[in-house]
């Protein structure tokens, strides 16, 4: 690794984690224009292909997933790494955020900025857009909203664009084609069994671990949300997309 | 309906996803971003001295105009990198929040950030831009992590 924080095994395996979801994701992404010209032309078999593959590329990541705990302990993660990445928007300790002295534009007053989560990751929006997937807009909503924000602009865009042009959930609604339902099913259970996971994670990793500091909190995500419950009500809308 | 998607268009790849095209390690920066990338990889070491901004807060105010200018997307996200690691430990390194962080880190965070769209401390993607080797899948073995 060419940057860590206090480094070590449990820091690397954390970040590593994250790093082969994202490229094992690649080829899931790759399929997402085609999947869409598909519908398009009305091409039901077409779509179906695409759906399996990408359902088949689920399992290689929700797998690596699954290892997080081979070498990502979770006491030291909540001690040694979590520390270190909180924003300071929302954040028990510093919620009102900090000056960027010297940053003529801010004009001396306190920016606050979200700390980097797993939500920043564009994979499961990515596939959210692709499949129909949304949810319902109230407080939790808004968050993951701007989260948007943080994503480099060329994948915002992308986002936008799928999210513009996939209708694909009304073409395999409309198909009533029983294959190709159960191929859409298939991938909206991929993605609940992904959030389901993370949801246990915060659980062991965070939730149930001990407080040691004010800005290390064991109910505030660091993003600097309420994230039991935001974790827990996004999986829940994404199994009641399911056709 | 626009144009068909294309990955290639969103600095996106089949291999890598989201992930930077490139092998981060590869990236150089210039000697004026020596004594900031000193820094940002001495973390492991600093952190542990209770003092960390003390040490941070010693570094030179750079002004990055000519750099934002002229540097690559590769060299922008690793200079981006370095300083949100600083940004983050400086913070959060020590007991109890600062209310400020000092010119040396703010001024070159801050123009890194609005040069590449994003948000002036540390978000996901330069957090996994900091595998050195393009290892990209997860060793199988019980062997070290290396890179």
């Amino acid at each position: 690794m060419i940057q860590n924080f206090l480094a070590g095994q449990d820091e690397a395996w954390f970040v590593l984690v994250h790093v082969a979801i994202e490229a094992r994701a690649g080829s899931m992404l790759a399929e997402i224009p085609a999947i869409i010209e598909a519908f398009a032309n009305g091409d039901a078999r077409a779509v179906e292909q695409g759906l399996a593959r990408c359902a088949q590329v689920w399992d290689d990541v929700n797998a690596i997933f699954d290892r997080m705990p081979e070498r990502c302990d979770p006491y030291i993660y909540f001690h040694r790494v979590r520390p270190y990445i909180h924003g300071w928007k929302d954040n028990p300790a510093l919620g009102a955020g900090l000056v960027y002295e010297g940053v003529a534009e801010t004009g001396g007053k306190p920016q606050a900025f979200r700390g980097q989560t797993g939500s920043q990751s564009t994979i499961v929006p990515s596939m959210d857009a692709l499949l129909g997937i949304g949810h319902a807009a109230d407080p939790l909503r808004t968050f993951l909203d701007e989260l948007h924000i943080y994503r480099p602009p060329a994948h915002r865009t992308f986002v936008d664009k799928v999210r513009a042009m996939s209708q694909v959930r009304a073409f395999v609604q409309a198909s009533g084609d029983a294959n190709l339902r159960e191929i859409y099913n298939t991938n909206v259970r991929s993605i609940a069994r992904f959030r389901t996971r993370h949801l246990e994670y915060a659980a062991s990793y965070i939730n149930k671990q001990g407080k040691d500091s004010a800005g290390n909190d064991t109910d505030v995500g660091t993003g600097g949300t309420p994230f039991m419950k935001y974790l827990k009500k996004h999986r829940d809308e994404a199994e009641q997309h399911l056709l | 309906m626009s144009a068909r998607l294309s990955l290639s268009d969103h600095d996106m790849s089949p291999e890598r996803g989201f992930l930077c095209s490139y092998n981060a390690a590869d990236v150089g920066l210039p000697s004026e971003l020596a004594a900031p990338e000193e820094a940002a990889r001495d973390l492991p070491r600093t952190l542990l001295t209770g003092r960390i901004r003390k040490h941070l807060g010693d570094l030179p105010v750079l002004d990055l105009k000519s750099f934002c200018a002229e540097a690559t997307d590769a060299q922008l996200r690793a200079a981006m990198v370095r300083y949100s690691f600083m940004v983050q430990a400086y913070v959060w390194g020590e007991p109890d929040a600062p209310t400020s962080l000092p010119a040396p880190l703010a001024v070159p965070m801050w123009a890194l950030a609005k040069r590449l769209g994003q948000q002036p401390l540390l978000p996901t993607r330069p957090m996994c831009s900091t595998i050195g080797t393009g290892l990209i899948a997860l060793p199988r073995s019980a062997s070290t992590i290396s890179g």
